[in-house]
């Protein structure tokens, strides 16, 4: 039995198209006899590879000193040094390892034997005389498995790459995140303590109008109290806005833990809070079987306080604000709704308000320091929800909030 | 009866302006109130070891309330309520914290540290009564005849 290399045509799909199996590869043909050198060199002239002659054993080894070869035809019966004994040199060279070889032989047992019990790496034979389609057809295998080594070498050497300069965008990447993450930590701690500090002289601010209005208002000209009172009320408004910067500023800082929260309780504690939301001024209808949410209390509480001062405060003249707080079942999670019948919002705004610094309204009756919604929307996505408004003007506002149920 | 005796009220405070708003306060209620005030936590100890300025016994006497604001410079309120943790077994008065930060963990640090009360400035007059109302009898001023 002939050993069990695989041979034969190669079916001639070129199963990668580029400049590396494109470029040409080189053949060793080894020969002592120049005739028959010639007579192979012309049959796989037609491949249009690099074809490589050497006379010897010796010329052989000294070509492989100076390039790689695809494929290695050797003569079996040369003189001083025979085919076999030149293999096992070139085999020695760990480089060379692998390189296939075709050894050509004269019908012979005794050389089929010597074949046989030769093992190392990808080895053929052909019988002389060479039939040429079976010369080249076997050569043909052999380039074709060299240039897709080259290839698949090339292609490693791009992932390698490929990795080398994902592997620094990453780096980057982290970096650019840490600075962000540093840049966010400086800005809180920035808002925090100008909200802070802001507050003190402000205090003062206050403090002091309050006594001039207290101990000398009677004794002030009208215009003087006016402008007294005009101060106070920016005073209050700035204090307002300090405030709600340092709520919304600690929402973002704040470590939260999600539990199970009763909305009809948080409404009741923050009803209690604030007087605007409380008969007469405002008729609110709370029903006691809404639904639990997992939420964090004080930052519901802030949610839900905000939503009801604005929906208290959002009223066109005359009207006495009437709340209604519902709860809507949505798959796992669960949809608090805030109603009212204020002044509505336009489409067109229901995007813009929940940003920091947004109003909608009447600027001259209303005043909101236009951080309310926002602190809303920070807090609902802090507790991994969303929220949201359905409202026209003149029909009033269905503010949501959507929380995972408990 | 009794003899007569006032409140003694310590606050600590850097804040000329919150000083004389808390003053005005505390006026408001009608109490009879030794009102001394301490510029920051050293001064503070200051007072309550009669040491430095505050070297006359007779007259810096032991208070019945310390008010404590939290942000001051040098010594804060936090290291001060940590002081007198460590000075007194029990301490012989009200701490009470008196802050403008209604930051919750402001809140929770200085009632680990034995705040007794948390008040946010401004302070009313209602909360100053309250903050003093229940001071044990003996120590209660007793009104005049």
């Amino acid at each position: 039995m002939p050993p069990t290399v695989p041979v034969g045509p190669f079916n001639g799909l070129s199963l990668i198209d580029s400049t590396a199996s494109a470029e040409k590869v080189n053949i060793l043909l080894v020969d002592d006899q120049p005739g028959k050198l010639l007579a192979h060199e012309s049959v796989l002239a037609e491949l249009g590879q690099n074809i490589v002659k050497a006379a010897n054993g010796r010329e052989a080894l000294q070509c492989l000193l100076r390039q790689d070869f695809a494929v290695i035809l050797l003569d079996v019966n040369m003189p001083d040094m025979d085919g076999f004994e030149t293999a096992e040199l070139i085999r020695w060279r760990p480089r060379f390892e692998k390189t296939p070889i075709i050894f050509l032989t004269a019908y012979n047992t005794t050389d089929l034997d010597r074949l046989k019990g030769y093992s190392l790496g990808a080895v053929d034979y052909l019988f002389l005389p060479v039939i040429p389609e079976v010369l080249k057809a076997k050569v043909t295998v052999f380039v074709e498995l060299a240039r897709q080594k080259r290839l698949i070498q090339r292609q490693a050497e791009n992932l390698a790459l490929h990795n080398q300069e994902q592997t620094r965008q990453l780096e980057m990447i982290q970096k650019l995140n840490e600075d962000l993450q540093e840049a966010n930590r400086e800005l809180e701690a920035f808002s925090y303590t100008v909200s802070h500090d802001l507050r003190a002289p402000l205090r003062a601010l206050k403090g002091y109008t309050d006594i001039l209005l207290e101990d000398y208002g009677p004794k002030l000209e009208a215009t003087a109290k006016e402008y007294l009172s005009n101060l106070e009320r920016a005073v209050v408004r700035m204090d307002a806005l300090t405030r709600d910067l340092l709520s919304y500023s600690r929402i973002v800082r704040q470590q939260i833990e999600l539990e199970p929260v009763c909305v009809d309780a948080v409404c009741r504690e923050v009803t209690a809070m604030n007087p605007a939301l409380q008969p007469p001024n405002t008729e609110m209808v709370v029903p006691p079987d809404l639904l639990p949410v997992r939420a964090h209390p004080t930052l519901l509480g802030q949610c839900l306080a905000n939503l009801l001062d604005n929906a208290a405060k959002f009223v066109a003249p005359g009207v006495t604000p009437r709340i209604h707080i519902r709860t809507e079942p949505r798959g796992d999670r669960v949809r608090i709704w805030v109603e009212d019948n204020g002044v509505g919002i336009d489409p067109a705004h229901h995007q813009k308000i929940f940003g920091i610094f947004e109003r909608v309204g009447n600027l001259k009756t209303n005043q909101g320091t236009g951080i309310g919604l926002a602190i809303v929307a920070r807090a609902a996505q802090r507790m991994g929800g969303i929220c949201g408004v359905e409202s026209s003007v003149g029909n009033g506002s269905r503010f949501w909030i959507e929380l995972a149920g408990a | 009866m009794e003899a007569k005796r006032e409140l003694t009220i310590l606050l600590v405070e850097d804040s000329p302006d919150d000083a004389f708003f808390f003053r005005r306060a505390l006026d408001k209620t009608g109490l009879k109130v030794a009102l001394h005030v301490a510029g920051d936590g050293e001064d503070a100890i200051d007072y309550l070891t009669n040491r430095g300025r505050f070297n006359d016994a007779t007259r810096y006497v032991l208070p019945d309330v310390v008010f404590i604001d939290l942000k001051m410079p040098q010594m804060n309120g936090f290291e001060l309520f940590e002081w007198i943790r460590a000075q007194f077994a029990e301490t012989p008065f009200r701490a009470l914290a008196l802050t403008s930060s209604d930051e919750p963990q402001d809140r929770k640090r200085a009632l680990d540290l034995g705040a007794h009360g948390y008040f946010l400035k401004p302070i009313s007059p209602d909360q100053i009564r309250a903050a003093v109302a229940g001071i044990p009898s003996s120590r209660v001023p007793t009104p005049s005849p």
